[in-house]
């Protein structure tokens, strides 16, 4: 049985396709439409997603898509009345988005794919957010918190799954939401809101969270961690520009950052309001799954959602809660929806039998060796070609150990945000200059930011102090963040941030062998089994998907050698093939998106 | 004999709309939304509550259920 899950007309378009319960491919339509965080209608993804099994759309039971849109309605249009009159131009903007697209998704989904009424189907957002998480975990029991921005009303979610039910229990309405009080945060600290998180989060360390009083008297955390915001410090549900009001600045008793500077500066007072709102989002959380944990008697714990992508937060989880073991999907957030709404009427409605535990990311479109190697020839780019796999990892560590940046690109790519060893940019993570080479030369973005280490699982815990027992699932997906080990910190100065923590990715060598043997390479002759780990894209691009994407991506930059598959580019072959398309996006959502 | 009007909309829609939206708001939003600011609080911005948690309302568990995008 195949359903084909689809999220769309809000961030990251996307389509998933699972099959007898397995989720066979995904990917967002970024990817293929080259622009950032695309919202469209994922024409590209859904055709990939069907290529990829050989079929046709008619041989597709159910398309799910993965929210209920008049029930989205309904809240934009009672938020409307209980803000008159100052919602006058959010609701403008909204509505003309509404009736232009948003209200018509059944008729658009139903016209693009030409499918009969009876196999549409719609999913709550907040219980495909559940679904992504719970029916790709191992599990057969677990809690499951849910975490985001906002779905239709719902903006958490706490319930259980039990075999191929979800039973969720109790919700959080629009506009509490712990998602978009990170993302007031994110604005007031001069960031594009569903963009900047990530800066924040990376900020945090720099500063000291001496401003947690100051953010709770504006809101009200209960004791199973609900969150109450007093609304007079925020705009996010009226106004289509900005997420606070004045009186925010005044209890944080400095005007928000200047956006122009973008990442260019570290302020301490906004490295402290990063640090303190991190502090606040972190014990939100821990007792949210606390009191799951001990109400639902399940010590499984599957975490989904936006915020479900804050690492430094999920990377406490288990030590400072009742939860023993965590999964989260490795596509967290709306495009992860895709997958959890496939999921959901796989198990859920049709009561489908679970497959095995999803425990690889690598769902994307893959290139042959004949596909690489037509690319190359055609476009006359000089390349040398191993037969033999062993001497390739042997060359790829050795460029590494001599201080060279390199381009990877092998196998599917990855479904969800990380790079993960398929579109991957590589260093040497013990290179103190690498952190500065790599983001100022190559991923032309803000020097404070770190990389993320690609570790060989046997060999995590010798580095990282994991939280968990033998599986620890989010590091997989690269998303925890753990302290390194104390006495490996000088070893791994590229990917050690400023607290002493890292964002590992742990790597297996049955889902992602080609790097999984690369590492071993490195390791052998630097006995360091990590290498440096960050996605292979420009600020502001989406990751690299086909061979020639990576090829300009590698041009435009200052790697030094590009890797795909057992082929290898060398700098002086660098050019730009103009037939392939670029765009640059910087910007994040206006606010009337991001709520509406 | 349309063909200006066309013209007009294709140039000046976007404008036209948030008019008319704009009068849509305050014609036919205004009357609910000022009876609805005195009695209803869907978004709990009175209210102050221990937990703001509340029972998770949405019936969706069949295939007749999950055709309705409500
Ligand atoms: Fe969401």
């Amino acid at each position: 049985m195949y359903v084909l899950g689809l999220s769309f007309y809000y961030h990251d378009g996307s389509a998933a396709l699972v099959k007898d319960g397995t989720l066979v491919a995904a990917g967002e339509e970024e990817r293929f439409t080259r622009r950032k965080h695309d919202p469209g209608f994922p024409a590209k993804a859904i055709q990939f997603c069907l290529d990829h099994e050989g079929i046709t759309i008619d041989d597709v039971d159910y398309v799910v898509f993965y929210e209920k849109p008049f029930i989205k309605f309904e809240r934009l249009l009672i938020t409307a009345f209980q803000t008159f009159p100052k919602s006058l131009r959010v609701f403008r903007e909204s509505m003309l988005a509404w009736m232009q697209k948003k209200l018509w998704v059944k008729s658009h989904i139903l016209e693009a794919l030409k499918i009969p009424k009876s196999k549409l189907l719609f999913a709550d957002h907040h219980m495909s957010h559940a679904a992504a998480s719970f029916f790709s975990s191992p599990f057969e029991e677990a809690a499951v918190l849910t975490l985001d921005g906002a779905g239709e009303w719902t903006t958490s979610t706490m319930g259980v799954g039990r075999g191929t039910k979800i039973e969720i229990q109790k919700e959080m309405r629009f506009p509490h939401s712990v998602g978009l009080l990170y993302s007031a945060f994110t604005a007031y600290c001069g960031f594009e809101v569903n963009e900047g998180e990530y800066k924040l989060m990376g900020m945090a360390p720099y500063g000291e969270p001496k401003y947690v009083d100051r953010i709770k008297k504006m809101i009200k955390i209960g004791e199973d961690g609900s969150l109450w915001q007093d609304m007079k410090y925020f705009a996010y549900h009226w106004s289509a520009t900005t997420s606070f009001t004045p009186a925010f600045e005044e209890v944080m008793g400095q005007p928000a950052r200047d956006p122009a500077l973008d990442d260019k500066s570290l302020d301490p007072f906004y490295c402290d309001v990063a640090m303190s709102i991190q502090k606040v989002t972190e014990e939100i959380v821990i007792k949210m799954v606390d009191h799951l944990v001990k109400t639902t008697g399940c010590k499984n714990v599957c975490l989904a959602g936006g915020v479900a992508l804050n690492s430094v937060a999920n990377g406490k989880l288990v030590d400072a809660t009742g939860a023993e073991q965590i999964y989260i999907h490795p596509a967290a957030g709306d495009d992860g929806g895709a997958a959890g709404a496939a999921y959901w009427a796989t198990h859920h409605i049709l009561d489908v039998p679970r497959a095995p535990a999803l425990d690889h990311a690598y769902l994307g479109t893959e290139y042959s060796d004949a596909q690489i190697e037509e690319f190359l020839s055609t476009n006359h780019i000089a390349f040398q070609k191993y037969d033999d796999d062993a001497e390739f990892y042997d060359r790829v560590s050795d460029d590494l150990i001599a201080g060279k940046v390199g381009g990877w690109f092998r196998g599917r790519f990855e479904w969800g945000p990380r790079a993960l060893g398929s579109r991957s940019i590589i260093a040497d993570a013990s290179n103190a200059e690498m952190k500065e080479i790599v983001n100022a030369k190559i991923k032309f973005r803000e020097a404070f930011r770190p990389f993320a280490p690609s570790v060989l699982q046997e060999h995590a815990r010798e580095w990282f102090v994991l939280p968990e027992g033998d599986e620890c699932w989010p590091a997989r997906f690269m998303l925890y963040v753990v302290p390194v080990q104390p006495d490996k910190r000088d070893k791994l100065v590229a990917i050690t941030h400023v607290d002493g923590s890292g964002r590992l990715q742990t790597v297996y060598a049955d889902t992602n062998p080609g790097y999984h043997a690369m590492i071993s390479s490195f390791h052998s002759k630097t006995g360091i089994p990590v290498v440096l780990n960050t996605s292979f894209n420009l600020k502001g691009e989406p990751i690299v998907e086909t061979p020639a994407q990576a090829f300009n991506t590698f041009s435009r930059s200052e790697m030094d050698v590009l890797y795909l598959g057992n082929y290898v580019v060398t700098a002086d072959a660098k050019k730009i093939i103009d037939s392939t398309p670029f765009m640059l996006r910087h910007e994040g959502d206006r606010v009337a998106e991001m709520v509406s | 004999m349309f063909q200006p009007v066309f013209a007009f909309l294709e140039r000046f829609g976007n404008v036209v709309g948030r008019l008319a939206l704009s009068l849509v708001y305050f014609v036919a939003v205004a009357p609910v939304a000022l009876v609805y600011k005195l009695f209803g609080d869907a978004l709990m911005i009175k209210a102050k509550p221990a937990t703001s948690y509340r029972e998770w309302e949405s019936v969706n568990d069949t295939l007749e259920d999950a055709r309705r995008q409500d």
